[in-house]
């Protein structure tokens, strides 16, 4: 080992931070070199030297006054919790939590089998009957704009045959007439 | 009730709202971390207004504080403050702020430790010598020395401030002893003091 490594081991000696197989070797070390010895003596003095004479002057008032006005500034955040709530045991509440779980899984199981029945009773009441309820809804809807397009069909065209019957008439609109006429099968 | 237990009581109590107990934790630490800082700056004012970085970054960093220890942690946001103050003076020397002001590097903003040719006679005393001698180490040497001396901080703390191996550690106290011893003798002989 070098003389750098063990003069290393000999400043984490002072702290305790040696583990105990290297203390042996540099305690043995130690016993053997003169200069290893010296030189422990020199950093021990050193150091102690310092401690005496160094002397650690403190901070201005003012310095002191500004930490002091921006701790009492500071908001902390309160670890304090609402009475009520602090009041009431964890467990009290896990086991609420739990019951309010269950109420709402029962619910929406509830609901389900509820929806399910109605649903099965529709579909049994619309295979039974000749035609759904909506199929002839449509139907009569169409009947009817059906009935209105031949009301409408019927109207232009004799207003066409009148139209050209006093000569003003639009001379294709009147062919259209008499096409739409003789395919209903009225000869003019 | 040990000095970490105690320091422990006064944090929760701060957390919960007792704005007074931070003025006790200022009062506990105040001397060590003021010296510390003090002893890296070399100026009072610097000195002053690192001290208060610290605790206001301290304030707002104690609510979530995990550390184990509160001295160590203190030291650690001093030491980057510390850094950071010595990177923008470099910075500030690179794009030449400090030549036209008629500087030539923040050194020259830290007043000289040595003693002048008046001090020279007068500062008999060794120890002032040899705090003179700590002033004049290397930035990183100086930090581990005053940790390890004045604060008796373990290795492993010192390399987690410095975020460094702690081997790195060891050798700048190292040499930081090293060099004071070399100091001290030059010093022992030209005159200037007996040890």
């Amino acid at each position: 080992m070098n003389t750098d490594q063990l003069k290393r081991d000999i400043l984490l000696s002072q702290t305790g931070e040696l583990s105990p197989r290297r203390q042996r070797r540099l305690e043995r070390a130690l016993t053997d070199s003169a200069e290893l010895r010296a030189w422990k003596q020199d950093a021990e003095q050193t150091s102690r030297m310092f401690r005496t004479a160094s002397s650690d002057p403190g901070p201005s008032s003012h310095t002191l006054e500004t930490i002091s006005q921006t701790a009492r500034g500071h908001v902390v955040m309160p670890k304090t919790q609402h009475p009520a709530v602090s009041a009431v045991p964890l467990w009290q509440w896990v086991a609420v939590a739990a019951l309010l779980m269950l109420c709402l899984a029962g619910g929406a199981l509830l609901w389900r089998g509820e929806s399910g029945a109605v649903s099965r009773t529709a579909s049994t009441t619309a295979s039974s009957s000749t035609a759904p309820q909506w199929e002839t809804g449509l139907d009569e809807e169409m009947r009817a704009w059906s009935d209105r397009l031949d009301a409408a069909r019927e109207a232009w065209t004799e207003d066409a045959l009148a139209d050209a019957s006093n000569g003003n008439g639009d001379t294709d609109a009147e062919d259209l007439a008499r096409e739409l006429l003789k395919l209903e099968g009225v000869n003019i | 009730m040990n000095e970490r237990c105690a320091t422990e009581i006064c944090i929760r109590r701060y957390r919960s709202g007792d704005t007074g107990a931070l003025e006790l934790l200022v009062q506990r630490y105040k001397k060590p971390l003021y010296g510390f800082i003090y002893k890296m700056t070399n100026t009072r004012i610097e000195a002053d207004e690192i001290f208060q970085e610290v605790w206001l970054r301290a304030i707002r960093n104690l609510p979530t504080y995990r550390d184990r220890r509160f001295l160590s942690w203190l030291f650690r946001i001093a030491h980057n403050l510390i850094v950071d103050r010595y990177r923008k003076l470099s910075r500030e020397v690179a794009l030449g702020v400090s030549e036209e002001e008629g500087d030539t590097g923040w050194t020259d903003r830290v007043p000289d430790p040595r003693p002048g040719p008046a001090g020279a006679v007068s500062a008999r005393d060794l120890g002032v010598h040899i705090e003179q001698a700590v002033s004049r180490l290397p930035k990183e040497q100086r930090e581990v020395f005053l940790l390890r001396t004045s604060r008796d901080l373990s290795f492993k703390e010192i390399a987690r401030i410095q975020r460094v191996s702690i081997n790195t550690a060891l050798a700048r106290m190292q040499y930081a002893l090293d060099k004071l011893r070399k100091d001290l003798r030059e010093t022992a002989m030209t005159g200037e003091v007996t040890p």
